[in-house]
């Protein structure tokens, strides 16, 4: 419970404020924010009622985070609000002095951040992060504080917060952060919590747990929620109005039920039908639905009678691993982490192979061995029947030239200062494939693979958009002609439409150019619709393997079952 | 934490053993005989011989090394071919005017430059940011004697506020002694605090616009609060780092210094030293200094690790 000073100082802001004419907790009224000359957002409108729920959902630039930003008064830079009002319980924030808003900020409307890696201090004890919420909300008194940050702590889910709360946040994982988030959230009691993509950066089944344990606590103390996301699936699953934003408006406002099912825009109906589901569609094109015989082992070999959908080198595994195993070391000597724990499995040619795995499941260490970044402990790996690791230096360049990598951060995975075809020929320089013209003119017939324009060569990344440079990095990837690619959450970056567009060319690429696939992603749903087969991964093993409408509809084990339901959105989008 | 330090002091030993070689040797390689320099212009081959012989320098270099290791083990530096003064009490009497000096430097550089840094962050595009990007451009560019000369000129001879030259023991006659050295740290430390302003200024801009600051911001914490637990408290582990670096410059900056403002520190006595080619005493004061290197980078290690939690506890997660 608060103590008296937190409680005076919270009846004597209700008492200057009311509670607003109609009830709201919060009211946004046509609110239009620029920045500088730039107008990015016009005519928003939203209201909460207590214990209300309200998902604001868009891509990014769409306007979600300007909005929240605005109501809480923290606009960056050359940003202001330039018409509209926005109301906390009846009082007017537009305009209001400085610090009025810092004294609603944490105590009226608080705000859960994103990204848990980079939103606690490095430098502070975790439970002096609460602490340090619960002196801005008025409280002095040391044991009372001390006594309540092990409090938010324990109801934010975080076990033995007494011992943790002197730890610092690089001690903690990514949801025991967002659960410290949470606490901070709380430790002002405020009306009205927004959750700012909450979980968009945790696992699927950590993502479930912590939306759970918020939606739980919100519910429990009465506040209002409003959920800032970009997946459809998570605010139809949590909240009961839908917002959809687009380019600075409102664009759709509705129940689940309508937003997802009965869309009326244009554009909420693209989003619908973008966004990944569970659901994998009989293919058409390559006859063979699936992969491998029915009901295949969990080694996953695949026979080599399958028709190969425009595959030149005949049939086999283009990739085989035997065995595999790696152990890393922790600093200082305290204790090894196994990352790969013996695992076997082999990936047909001219397909689709998706490794599935949470973080630490160690599926990007495997992609590390696949690439030759990494070498394993023992095991061994054949990329077309030739053996990794054993080879002589000249063999291991050839090798690299087989295999080549789709990075996640498009961002950071193209030299800023480098040109697009200089980029995109870089494996061929390093190859030695062709000459100067040649490679140019390879670059421009890559361009076009990947559906860029041809003028996009003299380009440097920095004039590209997120799904441009994806782009840019694929047509890289393929431009020493490799026999297979090996997409590291080559989508996970990339907002809905444009995830959708990325994973429509690789499907199409592998189509006409028969290349192979290792795609390692924690979102079963992502690869629904692209892989064959699926490698479900768990701690350094392989749980199931499988045709991927088998695994998805009649999965064979508790672990791949959980993620399934822990995927969003499945009441309304798995119909 | 014990380990740590453990490590460090066995590296700093190291560092030490190859610093005494290195000291020894270049030493012995400079042009010039000490044997001849101290016999005097006149004197006989036979009496240089016999004074060579008296310093132990007609023996064999790896011998001459053995016993010069051995005595600064026992903390016998030797005499000075110069003086006839044992060397450890040279350097007893000297450096403590030297340590004053830099320290006081240090207090003036951080003082002035996380004062100025942060200004600059706070007041990003007005007159004040201008001003200590202004100061921070000088004190980079205008080399300290030249400051220094002006300093006296104006403030001493002109104005009459500080001495020209001298030294009072800061430990018998505090107000005195601080306000001799006043002067010389003010000057020593401008090179150093330009340095922290614009280390200071740089990093706070970085880490005011990071998420937690952010989050902190919207948690409803005071501004005070935010600056200096968010965003000081960040910016001085970079900044930890750049002063350690910077604190190597003291030293040699601390040598001229010395010379403007007649100081009587280790910086003079390395000057006379090796003008009469004084090898004890260079040895001596080129160890010391090294001693000062080691030290430092130790305790920027150990202050690094106090502000940056992540190396204290070892960095991996739970």
């Amino acid at each position: 419970m608060p103590d008296a000073t937190t409680a005076d100082a919270r009846t004597s802001a209700s008492a200057t404020t009311g509670p607003g004419d109609d009830g709201l907790v919060l009211s946004v009224q046509d609110l239009a924010v620029a920045y500088g000359g730039t107008t990015v957002l016009e005519d928003v409108r939203l209201t909460l009622a207590p214990g209300e729920k309200l998902a604001l959902v868009g891509e990014s630039g769409s306007g979600k985070s300007t909005t929240i930003a605005a109501i809480l008064g923290l606009l960056p830079g050359a940003g202001r609000i330039i018409g509209g009002s926005i109301r906390y319980r009846g009082q007017e924030l537009v305009g209001a002095p400085e610090a009025v808003r810092e004294g609603l900020r944490g105590q009226g409307i608080a705000l859960v951040p994103q990204d848990p890696m980079s939103n606690l201090n490095p430098t502070l004890r975790v439970g002096d992060h609460v602490a340090d919420a619960l002196r801005a909300s008025g409280r002095r008194d040391r044991d009372g504080i001390a006594r309540d940050v092990v409090r938010l702590m324990t109801e934010a889910g975080i076990p033995d917060a007494e011992r943790r709360r002197r730890q610092f946040p690089h001690e903690f994982s990514g949801g025991m952060r967002q659960r410290v988030l949470i606490a901070i959230a709380l430790a002002g009691a405020p009306d009205v919590i927004i959750a700012d993509e909450p979980t968009s950066a945790l696992d699927v089944s950590v993502q479930k747990q912590i939306l759970d344990h918020l939606e739980h606590l919100v519910a429990q103390r009465g506040m209002s929620l409003l959920l800032v996301t970009h997946d459809l699936g998570v605010a139809a699953d949590r909240t009961d109005t839908i917002l959809v934003m687009h380019r600075g408006r409102v664009v759709e406002r509705g129940t689940p039920a309508t937003v997802l099912r009965t869309p009326a825009e244009d554009y909420t109906r693209r989003l619908v039908a973008a966004s990944p589901t569970l659901e994998v569609t009989p293919r058409e094109e390559s006859g063979a639905a699936t992969v491998g015989p029915a009901g295949s082992s969990a080694d996953g070999a695949a026979d080599g009678s399958q028709p190969q959908a425009g595959s030149s080198a005949g049939g086999g595994d283009v990739l085989r691993v035997q065995d595999l195993r790696k152990t890393y070391r922790l600093r200082g000597g305290r204790g090894e982490v196994r990352a790969l724990d013996g695992i076997s499995l082999s990936a047909p040619r001219g397909r689709t192979t998706a490794i599935i795995g949470e973080s630490g499941s160690g599926k990007s260490t495997l992609a590390k061995i696949v690439l030759g970044l990494e070498t394993a402990d023992s095991g061994t790996v054949h990329l077309d029947g030739q053996a990794v690791g054993a080879a002589s230096r000249a063999e291991r360049r050839l090798l690299r030239r087989f295999a080549q990598p789709v990075f996640q951060d498009p961002y950071s995975s193209l030299d800023p200062t480098w040109t697009i075809e200089r980029i995109i020929a870089e494996p061929l320089a390093v190859f030695g494939i062709g000459s100067r013209a040649e490679r140019r003119d390879r670059v421009a017939e890559l361009l076009d693979q990947v559906a860029m324009p041809r003028s996009a060569a003299a380009r440097l990344p920095g004039e590209l958009s997120g799904g441009q440079r994806q782009r840019v990095a694929i047509a890289r990837a393929l431009s020493s002609s490799p026999q297979l690619l090996v997409c590291d959450e080559a989508v996970s970056a990339l907002d809905v439409l444009v995830q959708d567009q990325i994973l429509e060319l690789l499907g199409d690429l592998q189509h006409r150019l028969g290349v192979s696939c290792l795609f390692i992603t924690h979102d079963l749903a992502v690869v629904a619709n692209l892989a064959d087969q699926v490698v479900v991964m768990h701690r350094g093993g392989i749980v199931e393997a499988g045709p991927t409408d088998r695994v998805i509809s009649d999965p064979a084990h508790d672990y791949t079952r959980g993620l399934l339901e822990a995927a969003p959105g499945r009441e309304f989008m798995h119909v | 934490m014990i380990r740590f330090l453990l490590v460090r002091l066995a590296e700093a030993a190291t560092t030490l053993l190859i610093a005494a070689v290195l000291i020894f040797l270049g030493v012995r390689a400079l042009p010039g005989d000490p044997a001849l320099a101290m016999a005097g212009e006149e004197a006989s081959p036979e009496q240089v011989a016999a004074v060579r012989a008296e310093l132990g320098l007609d023996e064999p270099l790896i011998v001459q090394f053995g016993r010069f290791v051995q005595s600064v083990a026992t903390g016998d530096l030797g005499t000075s071919t110069r003086t006839g003064q044992p060397v450890t009490q040279m350097i007893a009497t000297t450096l403590p005017v030297t340590l004053w000096l830099s320290g006081l430097a240090i207090v003036v550089a951080v003082v002035i430059g996380l004062a100025l840094g942060v200004l600059a962050e706070r007041r990003r595009g007005r007159p004040a940011e201008l001003g200590a990007n202004l100061f921070a451009l000088i004190g980079l560019s205008v080399p300290n004697f030249w400051l220094g000369l002006l300093a006296i000129l104006v403030l001493a001879v002109g104005l009459g506020w500080f001495p020209a030259s001298g030294y009072v023991d800061i430990l018998e006659h505090p107000l005195a002694g601080l306000h001799h050295l006043a002067l010389p740290a003010v000057i020593l430390g401008t090179g150093l605090a330009a340095v922290i302003t614009r280390q200071t200024r740089a990093s706070m801009i970085e880490t005011m616009a990071t998420d937690y600051v952010r989050t902190a911001r919207a948690t409803g914490i005071g501004k005070a609060r935010i600056l200096l637990r968010y965003g000081l408290r960040n910016s001085l582990i970079v900044l930890v780092t750049i002063v350690g670096l910077q604190l190597g410059g003291l030293i040699s900056g601390a040598v001229v210094t010395e010379r403007i403002f007649a100081l009587p520190g280790l910086g003079r006595l390395t000057l006379d030293a090796v003008f009469s080619r004084d090898y004890p005493v260079i040895q001596a004061v080129v160890l010391v200094i090294t001693l000062g290197y080691v030290l430092i980078n130790i305790l920027v290690d150990v202050l690094y690790s106090v502000i940056n939690p992540q190396i204290r506890t070892g960095g991996a997660a739970s």
